[in-house]
């Protein structure tokens, strides 16, 4: 063996023997050892020990070891195919698609699944690759399309999977399991066909290593007479291929396509062929040992953790640790803008400006009729129903706002299109704070649970910050990080939802964007965080105007990029926090609002930070209104209403692309 | 405008149990949360006409509950997160019934004496509690057929994972006043409920298994082939009952509900 793949050895054996000894543990409560081999090979009928450890253990162990490899797998394949070392299957919407469909057979059409669970699965995540690529067409597959669209349609599949949960809550309990992967087996009709699945497309990935290496040259393919597109195409259809085969059969187990080959590269595998087989390897690895521990702590400790959202919870500070000590990141492509330019910014300025007072008036005075259909309510008994609506539309603006401030600054920042406040972390970090108040705190009154997601957001945005002035860490490292804590977070609420406690749904609310808990005081707060912080953004504008040209650029004007950097990160943390008490961690506003402000021209960064935010906070009203009319007496969360209309709309823009 | 039949407070619940109660000491609330589900999850007793659908009981349509001007908000303290705006618009009342880390019955019991006592309706109040006492009375003798194993009580989730009643349950509340043994011994969560694999089922294997409805179509379908299900025994004729839907955190109608359908079984065992 080629001694540079001994540390990657070595970190494949570790974690396999880790797994053994928490299995053999878990097998010796079970079944006395003498009777380990006759139960693997032989199970006695009617000895439910020996029959347990052979149609229950054994296909878990070879599921898990399965699924490991071939989703780590399928993200080195997409790393290397995009270029971007955070791409991963789930950046492509695959396991989000298939949860959707999955939900939407389960309300829908139950007797769909009878055909089988799997199919429904790999239709719904077949369907949304087919989207992502039909939106990526026109850009000829470029690599920040593809994500770009990849990470829209999954929001979207989210969005729509979690308004059903939200209108049927007692049936969905069961996705909830499934969305944080569980890999328990009855018998070995899961392992059989997913391990010959998994090794034909693996067989598959092994003939395009050749051309895939070519994507590694600088002026690639094109002067050899090979189709990029086409390549990249293929390539991306055999990594989602693997992804959907794996997700339909055990769930969502996100994070093992991302950080299995990222520690695979960490631990000095170089070539490409080294790095699939490497990566595969550590992915197994990481999926058997975390499950053999699982398993043992259920055993022992009478612990249920489902596997998919613990790997996250180890595989996320093992991110965390890489991106810290990561050289040289590999730079993310830039895309310039060649849109029209807006010629009287102050004009545009202004006339979105006054959309916003209208629309806050409007949406204010309109409400559903007792008889159905919209009707402006007649003075006395608007007074009446104002205290109701008022507060909640004030913060669905401000933090419309904020978020569409803080994701056009990390954007700019990290001249990378797919940052977002939810990016960095810090909205699922006020998520978790948020839950842990509601479900250990004496009394969980509202200012309690205020003061816990504010703890929780503040403390990703410092974990951040003191990463940040340790090293000399650039914006891309500290996204990595971000999206490693945001794993982290997503992953404990994922456990908590699976855990079954039914008050884990009212948080389901929240989580979707509601603003049905924004009570007067939290919407005046929320309104002055906006106006405050939003200024502030006015004052680093000159440092994002820089961003796009570069670190030497900015260090030829005297700019510093460090203190830039941490600078627009510390007002990007505040601004997501403020936003996230008030409409959840749903940050879509985010994403679409400085997108939209660059479609309409606003190409300086001055223009485009006042129009992101005032198209951010238009939507987000708008959002709001839609959501408190459109299904009386329920009402939709202004982040889901949001999402389902801005999805489709920022698709339309980058097809148009 | 509807002449009131009497001068009674007028109540609203976002919680089902509670609804439950109300209407089966015959002081309907005016309006629930989720009205349109009741009939998927609760059954019994029948939804008198004309109640107001709330939304779901996690976010209360506040401006239909002010236009209501009810009387009383009867509420639990799984939506204690709604109490600053309810209060807004009537005195809230809150009721601990399950998750308390102790068998709901006398809860149950406690918290219908207490609405009764607000609405004015204390005599029907102690009506329904001997009702209730009764009728599991009588049910006790007709589920005799089943005393000769433990009995199970598990909603499937998917053909994987389900969740098994035990201690701290309303459906153990029913066990033990039916005289029936609950199969089920592990620690439960406050809820009084266990998340477990189906596998886990196995160690209760003599049992006679009750699924409750919902149980997803392909569940049991998927589970009839699985060696270990079949081991447990539960694939043989007459250990595998599904039952329709019982609401497992509701009120005392929850309790004869079970106790009913159990009898009815044990009338096919």
């Amino acid at each position: 063996m080629h001694d540079g793949f001994r540390p990657a050895l070595v970190a494949v054996l570790a974690l396999i023997g880790l797994g053994a000894v928490a299995m053999a543990l878990n097998l010796s409560a079970r079944l006395p050892v003498g009777l380990w081999l006759e139960a693997l090979l032989a199970p006695s009928a009617d000895d439910i020990r020996e029959l347990l450890v052979h149609y229950s253990v054994a296909p878990r162990a070879v599921v898990a070891l399965i699924a490991g490899a071939g989703l780590a797998l399928a993200g080195a394949v997409l790393q290397q195919a995009l270029r971007n070392p955070l791409a991963s299957p789930s950046t492509l919407g695959v396991s989000a698609g298939a949860q959707l469909a999955l939900s939407l057979a389960t309300v829908a059409a139950p007797s769909a699944l009878l055909a089988g669970r799997e199919v429904v699965a790999l239709l719904g995540g077949a369907a949304s690759t087919a989207v992502v690529t039909a939106l990526s067409w026109r850009s000829r597959f470029a690599p920040l399309t593809v994500i770009l669209s990849g990470m829209v349609a999954a929001m979207f599949c989210g969005a729509a999977a979690s308004a059903l949960t939200l209108f049927n809550e007692r049936m969905l309990t069961g996705l909830y399991v499934w969305g944080s992967g569980a890999l328990n087996q009855q018998d070995w009709s899961v392992a059989g066909p997913l391990g010959v699945k998994v090794a034909v497309l693996a067989g598959l990935v092994a003939l395009t290593v050749r051309p895939l290496q070519l994507l590694e040259m600088d002026e690639p393919a094109r002067s050899l007479g090979l189709s990029v597109v086409r390549l990249r195409l293929v390539t991306i259809g055999l990594a989602v291929a693997l992804t959907a085969v794996i997700v339909s059969a055990v769930g969502v187990i996100g994070f093992i396509g991302l950080a299995a080959p990222a520690l695979a590269r960490a631990l000095g595998v170089r070539r490409l062929r080294d790095r699939l087989a490497w990566s595969a390897a550590i992915g197994a690895a990481i999926l058997f040992a975390t499950d053999a521990l699982l398993q043992a702590a259920e055993a022992l400790a009478h612990l249920n953790v489902p596997t998919g959202a613990a790997t996250a919870l180890i595989g996320a500070p093992t991110l965390v640790w890489l991106a810290s000590r990561l050289r040289n990141p590999a730079p993310v492509e830039t895309e310039r803008p060649a849109g029209p330019r807006v010629r009287r910014v102050g004009l545009a300025i202004c006339l979105l400006a006054t959309a916003v007072p209208v629309a806050l008036l409007a949406s204010l005075a309109i409400g559903p009729a007792p008889g159905g259909g919209l009707s402006v309510a007649p003075w006395p008994e608007l007074a009446e129903l104002l205290p109701w609506r008022w507060p909640r539309t004030l913060g669905a603006g401000a933090a419309g706002a904020m978020l569409a401030a803080a994701g056009l600054m990390l954007q700019r920042l990290t001249r990378n299109p797919i940052a977002s406040p939810e990016v960095l972390g810090v909205s699922s970090g006020a998520a978790l704070g948020f839950v842990l108040a509601l479900l250990f705190a004496p009394s969980p009154g509202l200012a309690v649970q205020t003061a816990a997601a504010a703890a929780g957001g503040f403390l990703v945005a410092g974990a951040l910050l003191g990463l940040g002035r340790g090293g000399r860490l650039a914006p891309e490292q500290l996204l990595i990080a971000g999206v490693a804590l945001g794993a982290m977070f997503s992953a404990l609420l994922a456990i908590l939802m699976a855990s079954g406690d039914p008050r884990m749904l009212l948080v389901a609310n929240w989580m979707a964007g509601s603003t049905y808990d924004v009570e007067p005081a939290v919407a005046v707060g929320t309104m002055a965080c906006a106006i405050v912080q939003i200024a502030a953004s006015f004052l680093v504008v000159r440092w994002l105007d820089l961003a796009p040209l570069g670190r030497p650029f900015m260090l030829s004007v005297g700019a510093s990029p460090a203190v830039a950097g941490l600078g627009v990160l510390a007002l990007c943390a505040t601004l997501t926090a403020g936003a996230t008490l008030a409409v959840g961690p749903l940050s879509f506003a985010g994403l679409i609002a400085p997108h939209l402000a660059l479609r309409l021209g606003f190409a300086r960064a001055g223009g485009q930070l006042a129009a992101a935010a005032l198209i951010g906070a238009l939507t987000m009203i708008a959002a709001d209104w839609l959501g408190r009319v459109v299904y009386v007496p329920f009402q939709v969360p202004a982040g889901l209403i949001g999402m389902l209309i801005a999805g489709p709309l920022l698709m339309w823009l980058l097809q148009r692309r | 405008m509807r002449v009131r039949a009497s001068d009674a407070p007028r109540a609203v619940t976002g919680d089902y149990g509670i609804a439950q109660t109300l209407i089966a000491m015959g002081r309907p609330p005016i309006a629930i949360a989720a009205a349109d589900d009741w009939d998927d999850w609760v059954v019994e007793p029948r939804l008198p006409a004309g109640i107001v659908n709330l939304g779901t009981s996690r976010e209360i349509n506040l401006e239909i509950l002010s236009q209501l001007k009810p009387d009383v908000i009867f509420s639990t303290p799984y939506l204690e997160r709604l109490r600053p705006k309810l209060e807004r618009v009537a005195p809230v009342e809150s009721f601990p019934v399950h998750a308390t880390g102790s068998s709901p019955w006398p809860n149950l019991v406690a918290a219908a004496r207490a609405m009764g006592k607000r609405l004015g309706a204390e005599q029907e109040a102690e009506g329904l509690v001997a009702r209730t006492e009764a009728e599991l009375a009588a049910l006790s003798e007709r589920v005799a057929p089943l005393r000769d194993r433990p009995v199970l009580l598990a909603a499937f989730q998917d053909a994987r994972n389900a969740w098994v009643y035990g201690a701290n349950s309303l459906y153990e509340d029913a066990l033990q006043r039916l005289g029936l043994t609950n199969g089920w011994t592990r620690p439960t969560n406050p809820w009084g409920f266990s998340q477990v694999g189906v596998e886990a089922l196995a160690q209760a294997r003599g049992a006679r298994l009750f699924c409750l409805a919902p149980t997803p179509p392909d569940a049991l379908a998927l589970l009839s082939g699985s060696p270990i299900w079949r081991a447990t025994g539960f694939a043989d004729e007459g250990r595998l009952f599904r039952l329709p839907p019982v609401l497992a955190f509701g009120g005392l109608p929850s309790v004869t509900r079970l106790a009913r359908l159990l009898a009815e079984a044990a009338q096919r065992a």
